[in-house]
């Protein structure tokens, strides 16, 4: 039974492999992110008077300098899986196709899900915990787990987003003006990140901020490990639970929204 | 063609393509941040650190090399020329200066080095004997750094140093080898895939 299964779930998420990452677009992403974590990090910023931080902290300030154009990297290449690759999908009835393989509409949305997300994100890591590995070793192996909390930490928004676009392309089923939403979304929130913080800043109110962590977790994880150089340590010293907290409760929202996603396209899409 | 082999040839790609990545991003020069040069007398059987003979602000290399190159992270490599009279002991240790200084004290007898570095081995990043020579280094992690010269001998030894601080994008060795190899295996890799592409082109064609 499972195995009657398995084989058409392999070939959708095969077909959707070879739509999504049609040579070279996997090879221009992986290129694009080596040369942007090495080349555009920011991570001789922190060189100075930083051995008075703690072996955790180290390590999430060496992850966050190297991760800011290879996560936008990231971005780009999920939203136009999601948005674009999927929309084409809907836009051409290609998705139909796959309708006629023996398995569930969530199967399916499963497989152009481990597609789309789970390639890219294996990828990303891949990369990015190598170099970090290059670059220093002796602080990324015994801190591995600061390094992938703080990954975690950092994908919850873009997931989102994703998320949202995800609900949008089976409403739209418009690839282009899905893409376009997504950059819009993303480019928002981050700007958004930037005057919540002014704005708690200015008040010296830690409230906005915490409310904020649920949207974008490495609020709280940046000020959990703060530097000298985050202004927001001065007023704000959380503590690991309350980042515990703003992690599950991101992904809980992150989770919503995907089941929603999956619930339209099992139940409402008609196509 | 079968799954396998189109795994394995775009795993080959991709490798190719970080290959070439990491190659280009090995290209991309060192900048240099701080340059110190000075010289300095050993005497017999003692140790002596460097920037600690002369008083803070009373020479602008030592000031400068007090003010900049007490810390190291892996995207900074030191490069220091040396060019002595006599043989000497160079150490490269995880501390800073102050610190050093308040452990051993006012002793700067070549023993009581050794006998703090025996129980402190962890502590020693790099160490050379040194006549005229260099010292390169780039630190796995982010240290303080001290850099001493020892002189067991029977002989007041002149020591000159002329050093420079670089910023690196990544360690330039590691990943120029890491690119090299990527290649080629990423080509090895792709062989599988690319005849089966030549096999059904060939078909194809009348």
């Amino acid at each position: 039974m499972g195995k009657s299964k398995g084989r058409p779930f392999m070939e959708v998420l095969a077909s959707a492999l070879h739509e999504d990452y049609r040579f070279p677009i996997l090879e221009l992403f992986a290129f694009l992110y080596v040369l942007g974590t090495f080349a555009l990090s920011s991570a001789g910023t922190f060189a100075y008077s930083q051995t008075s931080l703690t072996d955790e902290a180290m390590a999430y300030q060496f992850t966050t300098s190297i991760l800011s154009v290879p996560l936008l990297i990231f971005v780009i290449l999920i939203f136009k899986n999601i948005a674009y690759g999927l929309g084409s999908d809907l836009e051409k009835g290609i998705i139909q196709t796959y309708f006629s393989y023996p398995l569930k509409r969530r199967s399916i949305l499963t497989a152009k899900l481990l597609s789309a997300l789970g390639v890219s994100i294996v990828l990303f890591l891949v990369f990015q915990i190598s170099a970090l590995y290059i670059v220093a070793p002796d602080i990324v192996l015994p801190q591995l787990g600061t390094v992938l909390l703080t990954y975690v930490a950092n994908f919850s928004y873009p997931l989102l987003i994703a998320g949202i676009l995800l609900l949008l392309t089976f409403v739209i089923r418009r690839g282009g003006i899905t893409l376009v939403v997504g950059i819009f979304l993303y480019l928002a929130l981050s700007i958004a990140s930037g005057i919540v913080s002014f704005f708690a800043y200015a008040t010296e109110s830690t409230l906005i901020l915490q409310v904020f962590s649920f949207l974008s977790p490495g609020t709280v994880l940046g000020a959990y490990y703060g530097s000298a150089l985050n202004p927001l340590t001065a007023f704000w010293q959380p503590t690991f639970s309350q980042v515990v907290l703003s992690m599950v409760g991101s992904y809980a929202i992150v989770a919503v929204v995907f089941f929603i996603g999956y619930y339209y396209f099992s139940r409402r899409l008609n196509l | 063609m079968k799954l396998w082999k189109v795994l394995l040839s775009r795993t080959g790609t991709v490798l190719v393509a970080a290959g070439l990545a990491l190659l280009l991003v090995s290209l991309i020069p060192p900048a240099r941040t701080t340059s110190f040069s000075s010289a300095d007398q050993v005497p017999p059987e003692t140790f002596l650190p460097l920037g600690s003979s002369i008083g803070p602000f009373a020479d602008a290399n030592i000031t400068s090399y007090a003010r900049f190159f007490s810390v190291l992270t892996p995207q900074q490599e030191l490069k220091v020329d040396f060019s002595n009279n006599g043989t000497v002991d160079v150490y490269l240790l995880k501390i800073n200066l102050e610190s050093l200084m308040n452990t051993l004290g006012n002793e700067r007898s070549v023993a009581s080095l050794n006998d703090y570095l025996q129980s402190n081995p962890d502590l020693i990043g790099w160490q050379g004997e040194i006549l005229d020579g260099t010292l390169d280094y780039i630190p796995t992690q982010v240290i303080n750094v001290t850099l001493l010269f020892s002189n067991p001998s029977q002989n007041t030894v002149s020591v000159a140093y002329d050093g420079s601080i670089f910023s690196l994008i990544a360690p330039t060795g590691k990943v120029q080898t890491l690119g090299i190899f990527a290649i080629p295996i990423g080509v090895v890799l792709t062989l599988p895939g690319l005849q089966n592409l030549m096999k059904s082109r060939k078909a194809s064609s009348p």
